[in-house]
């Protein structure tokens, strides 16, 4: 360009990264560090998560060990590596099948309307008014104890929370032009429902999706801790820290140092989601 | 839907409150009915003989049809009757009054200090916004979000136990003490009333750590809403105008801008309130806490069903409750509230 412009033009991309706080930029340094243990942990992991070693039981963090060792000599840094694997996969995992359950609920119901909607609302408005966690609990106990199941569990009692968000967006979607206009070239239902509604509703979504990544996270770790999750030797971290109880008055690494490790990476996607929701929602931008 | 008067809002909310109760029951009974073990071989253990088995079943009508047994759970239940333990032999309903109070008296203090704390942080965080205060508030809600509270219960213990001695690791009260009189159930009321200073100052003692590990997630939640809600206020029309007229900022915060920013701030202490009942099992399993969360979780893992359905019946109630509660609330905070 040969004329000077006046006029400073920001790059696109400065302008969503300018939404980011500084402590959003550390979370994603560790949200992407968490999913790279959680994809490769072999790679992080500097010793056997599974050896035993008798003589090396219960030492404190060392320039070796760097989270100490476990009753059993094993590292505990590298058994929290795999934990992350299994406590992360498992609360993506949960936020995935709710999603997958509770969305296309909510389309049905807010695009059919009717009795369909009544029935399925009336449902979903029970489950809201149960003690979730209870009820969660009770489900797992019921079909079992395990990471599988626990997962199935919160899925089945916190899908009710997305297909009313889901509805909620269909019902303001289909009042619109296009949409109509759609229907009115012979689109199908589902046509509608899948390309139309579907796209444009996700944005509230896929916010509620990064919040929950963090509640899901507690919610697992809190189940394996309580026993109805991934259960010992599994190196889960919600799991390690339940094992790091009977020791933890005379090794407090063992429970505090994998406990603190859960802590920092639901933080981590807690802080994104908030940075997200103001990318994503401009009205609430002030 | 249009407004209503107080009585069919009152009613139409009961049948709900009912008909959710009657859900939680139904789902909760389905559940008790797919176990694989067998509730009569479970309480009368291995050695007991096929006959006393059979025996067993009679009398508790185990050996009648599915649907006869659930209409004899829901007529029993509309009469107060919530069955008895496998377990311990004793009535539900019985147990249920006798660890309940532990667990208000959990819940009563660890909610005052989340939304004491959280509101001070919120309003701050509102107040001084984009500043340090702001950043500070939202770093501390966040942590309080993001909190495993079996966690945090157990490094408290380390810290406040362990290393510091300041507080006792669990418990309600200490071991060579007898506990007061019983008049309310609640232990520190119960000192108060018997004039026993000893266990008062014991009973406080063994609040504290549960009731902070107890109160994160919530003190995070109210200070989150708490800013939200008062930002929106605070750009609003009439604000401005309240400030143009030359009232004093405090004025303006206090007397204009909270009282219309309190009806979101109390929906969500409402919903948490609920969810603080069955999230109190993890605190109570970590600080060996005589309440009702602990007693529903250990009849869980023996499959003590009467008990698990007592519980969620009863959960499911005070749920209910207070969210009636909190909903009629709103016509107090704010007249233009109509009742739907």
């Amino acid at each position: 360009m040969s004329s000077v412009s006046t006029t400073v033009r920001v790059p696109r991309w400065r302008r969503v990264t300018r939404h980011v706080s500084p402590l959003g930029w550390v979370s994603l340094t560790i949200v992407l560090l968490a999913v790279a243990v959680m994809v490769a942990p072999s790679l992080f992991a500097n010793h056997q998560t599974f050896t035993i070693n008798m003589a090396q039981r219960l030492k404190p963090p060392s320039a070796v060990a760097w989270f100490g060792t476990d009753e059993l000599g094993r590292d505990l840094y590298s058994r929290a590596v795999y934990g992350v694997r299994l406590s992360l996969g498992s609360a993506l995992g949960v936020v995935l099948l709710t999603a997958l359950v509770g969305i296309p609920i909510g389309v049905l119901s807010g695009y059919l309307g009717g009795w369909v909607d009544g029935v399925l609302m009336r449902v979903s408005d029970m489950f809201i008014a149960f003690p979730s966690l209870i009820v969660a609990m009770a489900i797992v106990t019921v079909i079992g104890p395990g990471l599988t199941n626990a997962m199935i569990a919160l899925a089945l009692v916190w899908w009710p929370q997305y297909a009313r968000l889901a509805r909620g967006q269909i019902l303001q979607l289909r009042e619109m032009q296009y949409v109509e206009a759609a229907g009115a070239l012979g689109a199908r239902s589902g046509r509608i429902m899948w390309l139309h509604l579907l796209p444009n509703s996700l944005t509230p979504l896929v916010v509620k999706m990064s919040l929950d990544v963090s509640v899901a996270i507690l919610a697992t770790a809190s189940f394996s801790f309580l026993g109805l999750g991934a259960s010992p030797p599994s190196p889960e971290l919600g799991s390690l820290v339940t094992q790091g109880r009977n020791f933890f008055l005379q090794a407090w690494w063992y429970t505090t140092l994998p406990g603190a490790v859960i802590l920092v990476i639901s933080m981590a996607f807690n802080v994104i989601a908030d940075d997200l929701r103001d990318i994503l929602d401009p009205a609430l931008r002030r | 839907m249009q407004p209503v008067d107080m009585t069919t809002f009152l009613l139409r909310r009961l049948v709900f409150m009912a008909l959710t109760v009657l859900g939680a029951v139904t789902v909760t009974f389905v559940l008790a009915n797919l176990v694989p073990a067998d509730p009569a071989r479970a309480a009368l253990g291995p050695d007991a003989t096929e006959a006393q088995v059979a025996n067993y079943r009679r009398e508790r009508g185990l050996d009648q049809p599915l649907l006869v047994q659930y209409g004899r759970y829901v007529s029993a239940m509309l009469r107060g009757d919530l069955g008895t333990s496998i377990v311990s032999r004793a009535p539900v309903a019985g147990d249920l009054g006798k660890f309940i109070p532990a667990t208000v008296e959990l819940l009563v203090p660890s909610l005052v200090i989340s939304v004491v704390f959280g509101f001070v942080l919120g309003v701050g965080s509102a107040f001084f916004r984009g500043g340090v205060v702001d950043q500070l508030a939202r770093f501390v809600s966040l942590l309080g979000l993001s909190m495993p509270v079996f966690w945090l219960g157990l490094v408290l213990q380390l810290v406040f136990f362990r290393w510091l001695g300041w507080f006792p690791a669990g418990g309600r009260l200490a071991t060579v003490l007898s506990p007061p009189p019983n008049v309310t159930g609640f232990y520190t009321l119960d000192s108060l009333i018997a004039g026993n200073w000893q266990t008062l100052q014991s009973s406080l003692i063994h609040l504290v750590l549960p009731a902070v590990a107890l109160a994160t997630l919530t003190l995070g939640i109210v200070a989150r809403m708490t800013r939200s809600s008062l930002l929106d206020v605070l750009s609003s029309n009439y604000v401005r105008t309240a400030r143009s007229k030359g009232l004093r900022e405090s004025v303006v915060l206090w007397k204009h801008a909270l009282r219309n920013a309190a009806v979101p701030i109390v929906t969500v202490i409402g919903l948490r309130l609920g969810q603080m009942f069955s999230g109190a099992v993890l605190t109570e399993t970590v600080f060996a806490w005589p309440g009702v969360g602990r007693y529903a979780f250990t009849a869980l893992k023996q499959l003590d069903f009467p008990v698990v359905m007592g519980f969620t019946v009863w959960a499911t109630i005070i749920y209910a409750l207070v969210n009636l509660l909190v909903d009629l609330s709103y016509t107090v905070i704010d007249p233009r509230v109509r009742l739907e």
